[in-house]
């Protein structure tokens, strides 16, 4: 064997066929890496889904909502006039609604050109809210002035319709009066505006040098149409001033609050005044405020009710223990009106519990395991075929030692996950700083993880899955909602939920009853 | 079970089959972790490697071409990463050197001895020679899978040449000396 080689050759022909066995901690890495990778790529694709569901429910509730509102409109109107008592509304402006109602419904005829104005209102508002944060005292005392006009011509409105006790027919004229003004404010509202000023500033003059008493002069004064007229087009400007305005209005009507017999009306006038402005506002908020979206998190808890089994019948008497699992997800809510709101959401949840006192026996001989001892509701995975379970229940202590050379006193533990579509109502209680809320409703629970251990010295095999699990079950849901209001718009939740589960399992044994309870915790944003 | 439906199943995550086609190809791969692989610890990290790659990838295997030249090539593919990675190529000397005789008798050497001298070799010229010389790669293609120049590949695979040369000589030279 002396002929030469190229030295690749060499090598070639030697390590051709080579093969090597690695050692066996090279799977087993190799398989825990899988393991948690996957755990990884489940969790990219689970919240995938998550945000797909929410941009459906977002749709779905839009449109909902698109509907909702328009064929809501007209009565919403009168809803928000009447309760008009809400903490929303300012200190300021009280109830009686019964006036705004009857201009309201008056004024249903000029609906159109009330909004109108109203629309104007808002653009001016605005304007005017930026300028009330950074503009100068100047401006503030304008506003004042304006208000004080304001408010004495319409309480003076108002204290003729009271003193002069012929309701019907003055708020009838003063209507008409309003609804021409109106007109005039839409058709020309800079002109108005103008003339209002000017009007405004007489007024003002009047307003600055006499004080409370000097109110009732004022009154007097407007007693003419004339007055009313420009008191009305005030109006329509007066929804146009800001808030800064309100505040001013309401240290006028603190001065005239002195005139015991005038308060009453001033409250009127006030809550004419802003009326309209009010009405936006609420409306603008309720909408505002329909939205609600909330992460939360909770220890959920399991255990069934019954003394049934979900995994054989031998078990139905043995005690069960409920394991406590976290569940975590979002849900969005929407509002119907200011009590009740439909929600919606996504929870991810594992449930786990253990059938206690079970002998888990790895079979001696080859024999096969006896039927009776076979699980019925679990597919047993290959390592685990020749394993018995059987019940304490089964046997007579003295039976157990000689008989049985392996036993051990162990458990079996069932763990289960879901995805859990949550759609619920919520009823608001109160809605205070601290808020109260019942919740009922269903989940859809969808299966996504389904092991059933056993465990024995406190070492846990996994044994294989249940077999009688549905992949979509439903529970029905009954729960208390806490919330603690931080912000108008920002709150912390907290609900214990009680979720009975319907239909999750099939074929159990006994009175087996499942349910969880969640304690679900989080907060939630309105928008 | 095929090997056609042990993909199948692989590819659906199915632990079982990926067990099963490990216990099929680790020692193959195994071997070629040992060949391009500086020793029998950085193979065992490489074939761990390569085997979550192919079971991350299989759903890309389309049965196209073989699937164990497929998963070879994840395999060295992995061990070149695994170099390149940790910037080694480039210590070693460039300059070119004559492709001198190497020829050696054909006498019996031990396998292990044949793989130790490879491992033993610098992380560049072991690559090379292996691409080259074991698994037939030319040197346009072994240039552009480490990013270096043919001429570079050439003489990285003459010195590899020498240095195994050398070895198996001397080894021989005390095997014989220890008889004699």
């Amino acid at each position: 064997m002396n002929d030469k080689k190229h030295i690749d050759r060499l090598f070639q022909e030697k390590l051709k066929d080579f093969e090597a066995t690695p050692s066996n901690t090279v799977w087993e890495n190799i398989s825990a890496e899988l393991k948690s990778e996957e755990k990884d790529r489940k969790i990219i694709p689970f919240w995938l889904k998550l945000s797909g569901i929410a941009a459906a429910l977002l749709l779905l509730l839009t449109v909902g909502n698109a509907v909702f509102n328009s064929s809501d409109k007209k009565p919403d109107q009168d809803t928000i006039v009447n309760t008009d008592n809400d903490p929303n509304t300012d200190s300021n402006e009280t109830n009686l609604t019964d006036k705004q109602d009857d201009i309201i419904n008056l004024d249903n005829n000029n609906l159109e050109k009330e909004q109108l104005a109203s629309e104007d209102a808002e653009m001016n508002k605005s304007n005017e809210s930026q300028n009330s944060n950074t503009e100068a005292d100047k401006l503030i005392n304008k506003n004042s002035k304006l208000s004080n006009t304001v408010v004495s011509t319409s309480s003076a409105r108002e204290n003729k319709t009271s003193t002069q006790l012929k309701k019907t027919t003055v708020k009838s004229t003063v209507n008409d009066i309003i609804d021409a003004a109106k007109k005039d404010a839409v058709v020309k509202n800079d002109d108005t505006k103008k003339t209002v000023e000017i009007t405004n500033s007489t007024d003002a003059i009047k307003n600055n040098d006499v004080n409370k008493n000097a109110v009732n002069s004022a009154l007097n004064k407007n007693n003419s149409s004339e007055n009313t007229v420009a008191k009305t087009t005030t109006e329509e400007n007066n929804s146009i001033n800001n808030t800064e305005e309100t505040k001013k209005e309401g240290e006028i009507v603190e001065l005239e609050k002195e005139d015991e017999k005038l308060s009453i009306e001033e409250v009127v006038a006030e809550n004419m005044l802003h009326d309209d402005v009010n009405d936006k506002k609420k409306k603008r908020n309720k909408i505002e405020d329909r939205w609600k979206v909330s992460p939360s998190i909770a220890p959920v808890y399991f255990n069934t009710l019954g003394s049934g089994s979900s995994i054989h019948e031998q078990f139905n008497e043995n005690s069960k223990t409920g394991d406590v699992n976290m569940s975590y997800g979002v849900r969005g809510s929407y509002a119907l009106n200011d009590k009740l709101s439909v929600r919606a959401g996504v929870n991810k949840v594992i449930l786990g519990y253990s059938t206690d006192d079970v002998f888990v026996l790895n079979n001696v001989s080859s024999t096969p395991t006896d039927e009776r001892f076979q699980l019925r509701n679990v597919a047993l995975k290959e390592e685990a075929q020749g394993t018995s379970f059987v019940s304490v229940e089964e046997f007579n202590f003295a039976q157990i030692p000689s008989v049985l050379s392996q036993q051990i006193i162990g458990s079996i533990d069932q763990k289960i996950g879901f995805i859990e579509i949550p759609l619920e109502l919520e009823y608001e209680l109160s809605n205070q700083k601290l808020g109260l809320r019942v919740l009922g409703g269903f989940s859809a629970l969808f299966l996504n993880e389904n092991e059933v251990y056993s465990t024995l010295n406190e070492e846990t095999t996994l044994i294989g899955q249940a077999t009688n699990i549905n992949k979509t079950s439903f529970s029905a849901n009954l729960g208390v909602g806490l919330d603690f209001k931080l912000t108008e718009k920002f709150k912390l939740n907290l609900e214990p939920t009680f979720k009975y589960q319907l239909n999750t399992f099939s074929n159990t044994s006994g009175n087996f009853k499942p349910y969880f309870i969640g304690i679900y915790s989080g907060f939630s944003f309105k928008f | 079970m095929s090997l056609d439906q042990l993909i199948q199943n692989c590819k659906k995550n199915d632990t079982k089959a990926q067990s099963e086609l490990y216990k099929l190809f680790s020692s193959k791969l195994f071997a070629i972790c040992l060949k391009y692989c500086r020793n029998r610890a950085e193979a065992e990290d490489n074939l761990q490697d390569s085997f979550v790659t192919i079971f991350n990838k299989i759903s890309q295997y389309n049965n196209r071409g073989s699937f164990e030249g497929w998963i070879k090539r994840i395999t060295v593919n992995t061990a070149l990463q695994r170099y390149r990675s940790k910037g080694v190529f480039n210590i070693v000397s460039e300059e070119k050197i004559e492709d001198v005789s190497v020829e050696v008798e054909n006498d019996d050497v031990s396998i292990d001895f044949l793989l130790n001298s490879i491992q033993e070799l610098p992380d560049r010229y072991r690559m090379v020679f292996n691409l080259y010389a074991l698994d037939g790669y030319s040197h346009k293609e072994i240039a552009e899978m480490l990013d270096i120049t043919t001429g570079t590949t050439k003489s990285n695979l003459a010195r590899a040449r020498m240095i195994l040369k050398e070895k198996v000589t001397t080894h021989k030279a005390t095997l014989n000396s220890q008889l004699s």
